[in-house]
Protein backbone atom coordinates (compact mmCIF):
# COMPACT_ATOMS: atom_id res chain seq x y z
CA UNK A 1 0.00 0.00 0.00
CA UNK A 2 2.79 2.03 1.09
CA UNK A 3 4.77 1.73 -2.19
CA UNK A 4 1.39 2.42 -4.62
CA UNK A 5 0.63 5.16 -2.60
CA UNK A 6 3.91 6.83 -2.92
CA UNK A 7 5.91 5.13 -5.84
CA UNK A 8 5.20 5.08 -9.69
CA UNK A 9 8.42 2.80 -9.82
CA UNK A 10 8.95 -0.38 -8.29
CA UNK A 11 11.83 0.83 -6.10
CA UNK A 12 11.99 3.00 -2.76
CA UNK A 13 14.75 5.48 -2.03
CA UNK A 14 16.54 4.42 1.52
CA UNK A 15 16.93 7.10 3.75
CA UNK A 16 18.53 8.59 6.73
CA UNK A 17 16.41 11.64 8.33
CA UNK A 18 17.63 13.20 11.42
CA UNK A 19 16.42 16.37 13.43
CA UNK A 20 18.76 17.17 17.15
CA UNK A 21 16.65 20.28 19.27
CA UNK A 22 18.72 21.60 21.59
CA UNK A 23 17.92 24.08 24.79
CA UNK A 24 14.91 25.89 22.41
CA UNK A 25 13.35 28.36 23.41
CA UNK A 26 10.73 31.27 22.06
CA UNK A 27 9.44 34.54 23.57
CA UNK A 28 7.18 36.98 22.29
CA UNK A 29 8.06 40.23 23.99
CA UNK A 30 7.97 39.69 27.20
CA UNK A 31 5.66 36.59 26.83
CA UNK A 32 7.82 32.98 27.33
CA UNK A 33 6.21 30.30 25.32
CA UNK A 34 8.15 27.87 26.45
CA UNK A 35 11.99 27.17 27.58
CA UNK A 36 14.90 25.09 27.72
CA UNK A 37 13.05 22.39 24.93
CA UNK A 38 15.47 19.73 23.90
CA UNK A 39 14.72 16.14 21.66
CA UNK A 40 15.85 14.15 19.05
CA UNK A 41 13.88 12.17 16.05
CA UNK A 42 15.28 10.18 13.20
CA UNK A 43 13.71 8.08 10.86
CA UNK A 44 11.12 5.19 11.83
CA UNK A 45 11.11 7.28 15.00
CA UNK A 46 7.52 9.77 16.51
CA UNK A 47 7.16 12.23 18.93
CA UNK A 48 4.06 13.78 20.67
CA UNK A 49 4.04 17.00 21.22
CA UNK A 50 1.58 17.59 24.27
CA UNK A 51 0.84 20.07 26.98
CA UNK A 52 -2.13 22.41 27.70
CA UNK A 53 -3.40 24.80 25.31
CA UNK A 54 -0.96 28.32 24.58
CA UNK A 55 2.25 25.85 25.81
CA UNK A 56 3.89 26.45 22.03
CA UNK A 57 3.10 22.94 20.45
CA UNK A 58 2.03 24.66 17.62
CA UNK A 59 5.36 27.38 17.11
CA UNK A 60 7.28 24.26 18.64
CA UNK A 61 6.11 22.73 14.96
CA UNK A 62 6.84 25.62 12.82
CA UNK A 63 10.66 26.14 14.28
CA UNK A 64 10.93 22.08 13.72
CA UNK A 65 9.79 22.77 10.12
CA UNK A 66 12.31 25.41 9.75
CA UNK A 67 9.51 28.21 9.18
CA UNK A 68 10.14 30.18 12.55
CA UNK A 69 13.17 31.04 13.72
CA UNK A 70 13.94 30.08 17.58
CA UNK A 71 14.93 32.43 20.04
CA UNK A 72 17.29 30.36 21.69
CA UNK A 73 18.99 27.27 21.30
CA UNK A 74 19.82 25.34 18.29
CA UNK A 75 17.99 22.84 15.70
CA UNK A 76 19.62 20.85 13.08
CA UNK A 77 17.62 18.89 10.30
CA UNK A 78 20.35 15.85 8.32
CA UNK A 79 19.22 13.58 5.57
CA UNK A 80 22.17 10.70 5.02
CA UNK A 81 24.28 12.50 6.77
CA UNK A 82 23.76 16.24 4.47
CA UNK A 83 22.74 19.32 6.40
CA UNK A 84 19.19 20.79 5.61
CA UNK A 85 18.22 24.57 5.66
CA UNK A 86 16.16 26.71 3.37
CA UNK A 87 14.72 25.01 -0.05
CA UNK A 88 16.40 21.82 0.64
CA UNK A 89 14.61 21.70 4.28
CA UNK A 90 11.28 22.18 2.87
CA UNK A 91 11.15 19.63 0.21
CA UNK A 92 11.49 17.05 2.74
CA UNK A 93 9.42 18.35 5.20
CA UNK A 94 4.92 18.42 5.20
CA UNK A 95 3.11 19.94 7.55
CA UNK A 96 -0.77 19.74 8.23
CA UNK A 97 -1.61 22.22 10.87
CA UNK A 98 -5.01 24.19 11.35
CA UNK A 99 -3.24 27.50 10.60
CA UNK A 100 -2.08 26.11 7.29
CA UNK A 101 -4.79 26.90 4.93
CA UNK A 102 -4.73 25.43 1.41
CA UNK A 103 -6.21 28.28 -1.43
CA UNK A 104 -10.37 28.19 -1.60
CA UNK A 105 -10.06 29.66 -5.47
CA UNK A 106 -8.61 26.78 -6.35
CA UNK A 107 -10.02 22.99 -6.61
CA UNK A 108 -8.37 20.19 -4.45
CA UNK A 109 -6.87 18.61 -7.14
CA UNK A 110 -4.75 22.25 -8.20
CA UNK A 111 -4.24 22.96 -5.03
CA UNK A 112 -2.13 19.25 -5.39
CA UNK A 113 -0.50 20.09 -8.41
CA UNK A 114 0.44 23.44 -6.95
CA UNK A 115 2.36 22.02 -4.16
CA UNK A 116 3.72 19.29 -5.87
CA UNK A 117 5.30 21.40 -8.40
CA UNK A 118 6.18 23.86 -6.09
CA UNK A 119 8.38 21.06 -3.94
CA UNK A 120 9.23 19.59 -7.63
CA UNK A 121 7.30 16.04 -6.76
CA UNK A 122 5.26 14.62 -9.11
CA UNK A 123 1.16 15.27 -9.10
CA UNK A 124 0.21 12.04 -10.01
CA UNK A 125 1.27 10.64 -6.57
CA UNK A 126 -1.83 12.37 -5.30
CA UNK A 127 -4.49 10.56 -7.45
CA UNK A 128 -4.35 7.15 -5.02
CA UNK A 129 -3.80 9.56 -1.76
CA UNK A 130 -7.03 11.37 -2.92
CA UNK A 131 -8.78 7.51 -2.74
CA UNK A 132 -7.16 6.40 0.13
CA UNK A 133 -9.17 9.65 2.18
CA UNK A 134 -12.07 9.27 0.18
CA UNK A 135 -11.42 12.60 -1.26
CA UNK A 136 -11.76 11.43 -5.24
CA UNK A 137 -14.98 12.06 -6.03
CA UNK A 138 -14.16 15.75 -4.79
CA UNK A 139 -10.83 16.72 -6.02
CA UNK A 140 -12.19 19.03 -8.87
CA UNK A 141 -14.16 20.82 -6.77
CA UNK A 142 -13.34 24.56 -5.39
CA UNK A 143 -11.96 24.41 -1.80
CA UNK A 144 -14.50 26.89 -0.79
CA UNK A 145 -16.96 23.78 -1.51
CA UNK A 146 -15.53 21.82 1.24
CA UNK A 147 -16.38 20.65 4.31
CA UNK A 148 -14.05 21.23 7.35
CA UNK A 149 -13.66 17.12 7.84
CA UNK A 150 -12.65 17.41 3.80
CA UNK A 151 -10.11 20.23 4.31
CA UNK A 152 -8.43 18.50 6.42
CA UNK A 153 -8.19 15.23 4.30
CA UNK A 154 -6.93 17.39 2.01
CA UNK A 155 -4.42 19.13 4.57
CA UNK A 156 -2.95 15.52 4.91
CA UNK A 157 -2.77 14.84 1.46
CA UNK A 158 -0.74 17.92 1.16
CA UNK A 159 1.55 17.26 3.41
CA UNK A 160 2.10 13.75 2.44
CA UNK A 161 2.28 14.32 -1.49
CA UNK A 162 6.34 14.78 -1.80
CA UNK A 163 6.66 11.72 0.68
CA UNK A 164 8.76 13.73 3.47
CA UNK A 165 11.21 12.68 5.56
CA UNK A 166 10.01 14.48 7.96
CA UNK A 167 6.30 14.87 8.71
CA UNK A 168 4.49 17.17 11.32
CA UNK A 169 1.17 16.78 11.80
CA UNK A 170 -0.79 19.78 14.36
CA UNK A 171 -3.89 17.89 15.26
CA UNK A 172 -4.50 15.74 12.30
CA UNK A 173 -7.88 14.55 13.75
CA UNK A 174 -9.02 17.76 14.46
CA UNK A 175 -13.10 17.80 11.82
CA UNK A 176 -12.35 14.17 11.57
CA UNK A 177 -14.74 11.76 11.83
CA UNK A 178 -14.37 8.32 13.32
CA UNK A 179 -13.67 7.22 9.85
CA UNK A 180 -11.18 9.70 9.01
CA UNK A 181 -9.58 9.15 12.39
CA UNK A 182 -9.33 5.50 11.41
CA UNK A 183 -7.99 6.79 7.85
CA UNK A 184 -4.86 9.18 9.19
CA UNK A 185 -4.09 6.01 11.98
CA UNK A 186 -3.66 3.01 9.23
CA UNK A 187 -1.73 5.80 6.78
CA UNK A 188 0.59 6.82 9.63
CA UNK A 189 1.09 3.19 10.18
CA UNK A 190 1.85 2.93 6.70
CA UNK A 191 4.57 6.02 6.46
CA UNK A 192 5.89 5.36 9.95
CA UNK A 193 8.71 3.34 8.75
CA UNK A 194 10.36 5.41 6.23
CA UNK A 195 9.17 8.91 8.33
CA UNK A 196 10.11 10.95 11.11
CA UNK A 197 6.81 11.89 12.36
CA UNK A 198 6.03 14.52 14.82
CA UNK A 199 2.12 15.26 16.39
CA UNK A 200 1.28 17.92 18.41
CA UNK A 201 -1.96 17.36 20.16
CA UNK A 202 -4.41 17.21 22.99
CA UNK A 203 -5.86 13.96 22.22
CA UNK A 204 -4.24 10.80 24.27
CA UNK A 205 -5.27 8.74 21.28
CA UNK A 206 -3.62 10.46 19.00
CA UNK A 207 -0.55 11.25 21.55
CA UNK A 208 -0.50 7.02 21.91
CA UNK A 209 0.45 6.62 17.79
CA UNK A 210 3.75 8.27 18.55
CA UNK A 211 6.56 6.46 20.80
CA UNK A 212 8.07 9.08 22.54
CA UNK A 213 6.68 12.43 23.91
CA UNK A 214 7.71 16.25 24.52
CA UNK A 215 5.72 17.69 27.28
CA UNK A 216 5.46 21.30 27.05
CA UNK A 217 4.29 23.28 30.43
CA UNK B 1 13.33 26.61 -8.80
CA UNK B 2 12.14 27.53 -11.95
CA UNK B 3 9.66 24.98 -11.74
CA UNK B 4 8.41 26.55 -8.03
CA UNK B 5 8.00 29.77 -9.69
CA UNK B 6 6.84 28.73 -12.31
CA UNK B 7 3.77 27.18 -10.10
CA UNK B 8 3.69 30.31 -8.13
CA UNK B 9 2.98 32.41 -10.99
CA UNK B 10 0.10 30.15 -12.40
CA UNK B 11 -1.63 30.14 -8.96
CA UNK B 12 -1.66 33.74 -8.46
CA UNK B 13 -2.89 34.47 -11.84
CA UNK B 14 -5.23 31.48 -12.06
CA UNK B 15 -6.77 32.92 -8.58
CA UNK B 16 -6.65 36.59 -9.74
CA UNK B 17 -8.67 35.42 -12.63
CA UNK B 18 -11.23 33.56 -10.80
CA UNK B 19 -11.80 36.88 -7.83
CA UNK B 20 -10.21 39.77 -10.57
CA UNK B 21 -9.69 41.56 -7.76
CA UNK B 22 -6.56 43.35 -7.43
CA UNK B 23 -7.16 44.23 -11.42
CA UNK B 24 -10.89 45.56 -10.70
CA UNK B 25 -9.63 47.68 -7.91
CA UNK B 26 -7.17 49.19 -9.51
CA UNK B 27 -8.71 49.94 -12.98
CA UNK B 28 -11.76 51.19 -10.96
CA UNK B 29 -9.67 54.00 -9.48
CA UNK B 30 -7.96 54.56 -12.20
CA UNK B 31 -10.51 55.25 -14.51
CA UNK B 32 -12.84 56.85 -12.36
CA UNK B 33 -9.78 59.27 -11.52
CA UNK B 34 -8.99 59.87 -14.85
CA UNK B 35 -12.55 61.17 -15.65
CA UNK B 36 -12.82 63.10 -12.59
CA UNK B 37 -9.86 64.80 -14.18
CA UNK B 38 -11.29 65.10 -17.61
CA UNK B 39 -14.38 66.73 -16.04
CA UNK B 40 -12.23 69.19 -13.86
CA UNK B 41 -10.34 70.43 -16.03
CA UNK B 42 -13.51 70.93 -18.32
CA UNK B 43 -11.69 70.95 -21.83
CA UNK B 44 -8.66 73.66 -20.41
CA UNK B 45 -5.37 73.54 -21.94
CA UNK B 46 -3.36 71.81 -19.66
CA UNK B 47 0.68 72.91 -19.54
CA UNK B 48 2.67 69.79 -20.34
CA UNK B 49 4.41 69.57 -17.33
CA UNK B 50 1.01 69.19 -15.38
CA UNK B 51 -0.22 66.79 -17.44
CA UNK B 52 2.83 64.96 -16.34
CA UNK B 53 2.37 65.35 -13.17
CA UNK B 54 -1.35 64.40 -13.29
CA UNK B 55 -0.97 61.13 -15.34
CA UNK B 56 1.75 60.03 -12.78
CA UNK B 57 -0.79 60.87 -9.93
CA UNK B 58 -3.59 58.55 -11.03
CA UNK B 59 -1.30 55.43 -11.95
CA UNK B 60 0.74 56.34 -8.08
CA UNK B 61 -2.68 55.99 -6.70
CA UNK B 62 -3.76 52.94 -8.55
CA UNK B 63 -1.24 51.17 -7.76
CA UNK B 64 -1.33 51.61 -4.21
CA UNK B 65 -4.59 50.40 -3.88
CA UNK B 66 -4.12 47.64 -6.52
CA UNK B 67 0.01 46.24 -5.48
CA UNK B 68 -0.33 45.29 -1.70
CA UNK B 69 -3.23 42.88 -2.27
CA UNK B 70 -1.09 40.44 -3.77
CA UNK B 71 0.70 39.64 0.05
CA UNK B 72 -2.07 41.24 2.25
CA UNK B 73 -4.61 38.18 0.84
CA UNK B 74 -2.54 35.43 1.28
CA UNK B 75 -2.06 36.88 5.33
CA UNK B 76 -5.77 37.53 5.60
CA UNK B 77 -7.22 35.03 4.23
CA UNK B 78 -4.43 32.19 6.09
CA UNK B 79 -2.78 30.82 3.43
CA UNK B 80 0.67 32.81 4.01
CA UNK B 81 1.85 29.54 6.27
CA UNK B 82 0.44 26.79 3.27
CA UNK B 83 2.86 28.85 1.15
CA UNK B 84 5.58 29.17 3.23
CA UNK B 85 5.79 25.05 3.81
CA UNK B 86 5.36 24.80 -0.22
CA UNK B 87 7.35 27.12 -1.81
CA UNK B 88 11.12 28.35 -1.25
CA UNK B 89 11.05 31.89 -0.34
CA UNK B 90 12.58 33.51 -3.73
CA UNK B 91 9.80 31.33 -5.75
CA UNK B 92 6.99 33.13 -3.92
CA UNK B 93 8.98 36.59 -4.36
CA UNK B 94 9.93 36.24 -8.06
CA UNK B 95 6.11 35.38 -8.42
CA UNK B 96 4.69 38.10 -6.50
CA UNK B 97 6.95 40.54 -8.59
CA UNK B 98 5.57 38.71 -12.06
CA UNK B 99 2.09 39.42 -10.69
CA UNK B 100 2.35 43.10 -9.75
CA UNK B 101 4.50 44.04 -12.74
CA UNK B 102 1.67 42.62 -15.02
CA UNK B 103 -1.15 44.59 -12.42
CA UNK B 104 0.84 48.05 -13.51
CA UNK B 105 1.13 46.99 -16.89
CA UNK B 106 -2.56 46.60 -17.14
CA UNK B 107 -2.80 49.71 -15.07
CA UNK B 108 -0.97 51.53 -17.64
CA UNK B 109 -2.49 50.27 -20.59
CA UNK B 110 -5.86 51.82 -19.63
CA UNK B 111 -4.77 54.69 -17.96
CA UNK B 112 -2.69 55.87 -20.65
CA UNK B 113 -5.36 55.87 -23.54
CA UNK B 114 -8.13 56.92 -21.01
CA UNK B 115 -5.77 60.02 -20.39
CA UNK B 116 -4.73 60.88 -23.57
CA UNK B 117 -8.55 61.11 -24.94
CA UNK B 118 -10.16 62.50 -22.38
CA UNK B 119 -7.73 64.94 -21.86
CA UNK B 120 -6.61 65.36 -25.31
CA UNK B 121 -3.26 65.71 -24.88
CA UNK B 122 -1.07 66.03 -28.17
CA UNK B 123 1.72 63.95 -27.46
CA UNK B 124 5.25 64.68 -29.35
CA UNK B 125 6.71 61.41 -29.07
CA UNK B 126 4.28 58.84 -28.44
CA UNK B 127 6.78 56.09 -28.33
CA UNK B 128 8.89 57.64 -25.91
CA UNK B 129 5.95 58.50 -23.82
CA UNK B 130 4.97 54.54 -23.83
CA UNK B 131 8.35 53.49 -22.81
CA UNK B 132 8.53 56.20 -20.03
CA UNK B 133 5.12 54.82 -18.89
CA UNK B 134 6.62 51.25 -19.51
CA UNK B 135 9.77 51.92 -16.91
CA UNK B 136 8.32 54.02 -14.58
CA UNK B 137 5.47 51.42 -13.76
CA UNK B 138 8.20 48.60 -13.28
CA UNK B 139 9.85 51.33 -11.00
CA UNK B 140 6.70 51.35 -9.24
CA UNK B 141 6.26 47.50 -9.21
CA UNK B 142 10.01 46.71 -8.37
CA UNK B 143 10.28 48.97 -5.24
CA UNK B 144 6.58 48.27 -3.97
CA UNK B 145 6.83 43.92 -3.85
CA UNK B 146 9.02 43.55 -1.11
CA UNK B 147 6.85 46.19 0.92
CA UNK B 148 3.84 44.28 0.54
CA UNK B 149 5.22 41.88 1.90
CA UNK B 150 6.21 43.86 4.92
CA UNK B 151 2.87 45.93 4.97
CA UNK B 152 0.88 41.81 4.94
CA UNK B 153 3.25 40.38 8.05
CA UNK B 154 2.20 44.25 10.13
CA UNK B 155 -1.44 43.59 9.20
CA UNK B 156 -1.62 46.99 7.82
CA UNK B 157 -4.10 47.82 5.35
CA UNK B 158 -4.04 50.33 1.91
CA UNK B 159 -2.88 53.76 4.02
CA UNK B 160 0.20 52.23 5.96
CA UNK B 161 0.93 50.25 2.12
CA UNK B 162 0.96 54.20 0.53
CA UNK B 163 2.52 55.68 3.44
CA UNK B 164 6.00 53.38 3.71
CA UNK B 165 5.82 53.22 -0.15
CA UNK B 166 6.15 56.92 -0.89
CA UNK B 167 9.67 57.94 0.22
CA UNK B 168 10.75 54.66 -2.09
CA UNK B 169 8.92 55.67 -4.94
CA UNK B 170 9.46 59.06 -5.43
CA UNK B 171 12.70 58.90 -7.14
CA UNK B 172 11.43 56.90 -9.70
CA UNK B 173 8.06 59.06 -9.78
CA UNK B 174 10.09 61.91 -9.86
CA UNK B 175 11.71 60.97 -12.99
CA UNK B 176 8.76 59.42 -14.74
CA UNK B 177 7.17 62.67 -14.15
CA UNK B 178 10.51 65.10 -15.76
CA UNK B 179 10.61 62.03 -18.65
CA UNK B 180 6.89 61.92 -19.29
CA UNK B 181 6.84 65.97 -19.71
CA UNK B 182 9.65 65.77 -22.06
CA UNK B 183 8.36 63.30 -24.01
CA UNK B 184 4.69 65.13 -24.48
CA UNK B 185 6.86 67.80 -25.56
CA UNK B 186 8.86 66.36 -28.10
CA UNK B 187 12.15 66.27 -25.79
CA UNK B 188 14.57 63.15 -24.76
CA UNK B 189 13.62 60.55 -22.67
CA UNK B 190 16.81 57.82 -22.86
CA UNK B 191 18.73 58.85 -19.73
CA UNK B 192 15.82 59.27 -17.59
CA UNK B 193 14.15 55.45 -18.79
CA UNK B 194 17.79 53.96 -18.29
CA UNK B 195 17.36 55.68 -14.99
CA UNK B 196 14.22 53.39 -13.98
CA UNK B 197 15.18 50.50 -15.64
CA UNK B 198 18.76 50.86 -13.06
CA UNK B 199 16.49 51.89 -9.90
CA UNK B 200 14.42 48.69 -10.68
CA UNK B 201 17.05 46.58 -11.25
CA UNK B 202 18.75 48.09 -7.91
CA UNK B 203 15.68 47.55 -6.08
CA UNK B 204 14.51 44.06 -6.92
CA UNK B 205 18.58 43.04 -6.55
CA UNK B 206 18.08 44.43 -2.98
CA UNK B 207 14.68 42.94 -2.23
CA UNK B 208 15.64 39.38 -3.07
CA UNK B 209 18.62 39.73 -0.31
CA UNK B 210 15.96 41.04 2.18
CA UNK B 211 13.38 39.20 1.37
CA UNK B 212 14.37 36.01 3.10
CA UNK B 213 14.12 38.06 6.27
CA UNK B 214 10.92 39.35 5.85
CA UNK B 215 9.04 36.20 4.92
CA UNK B 216 10.34 34.08 7.68
CA UNK B 217 8.45 33.89 10.76
CA UNK B 218 10.39 35.21 13.86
Amino acid sequence: MSRRIFCTTSTMTVRSFSLDAVSLSKSYGRTRVFENVSFSIATGESAAFTGPNGSGKSTLCDIAAGIRRPGRGTISHYLNGAPLQGESLLRVTGLAAPRVNPYDELTGMENVRFAARARGADPLTAAPLFEFFGLARHRDKLLRHYSSGMRQRLKLILSVLHDPALLILDEPGANLDDEGRWKLAEFIELIRARTALIIATNDRDEAALCSSEVRLD
Amino acid sequence: MIEAILANIAKDFRIEFRRRFAVNVALSFAAITTLAVSLTAGGARLETRTHALLFWIIIFFSAMNGLSHVFTREEEEGTALFLRTTSPELAVFTAKLVFNMAVMAVIAAAVVPLYVFFLNVEIASPGRFALVACAGSAAIASSTTALGAIVARAGGRGSLFTIISFPVVLPPLWVSIKATQSSIAGGGAAQSIVFLLAFSGALVAVSYMLFGHIWIEE
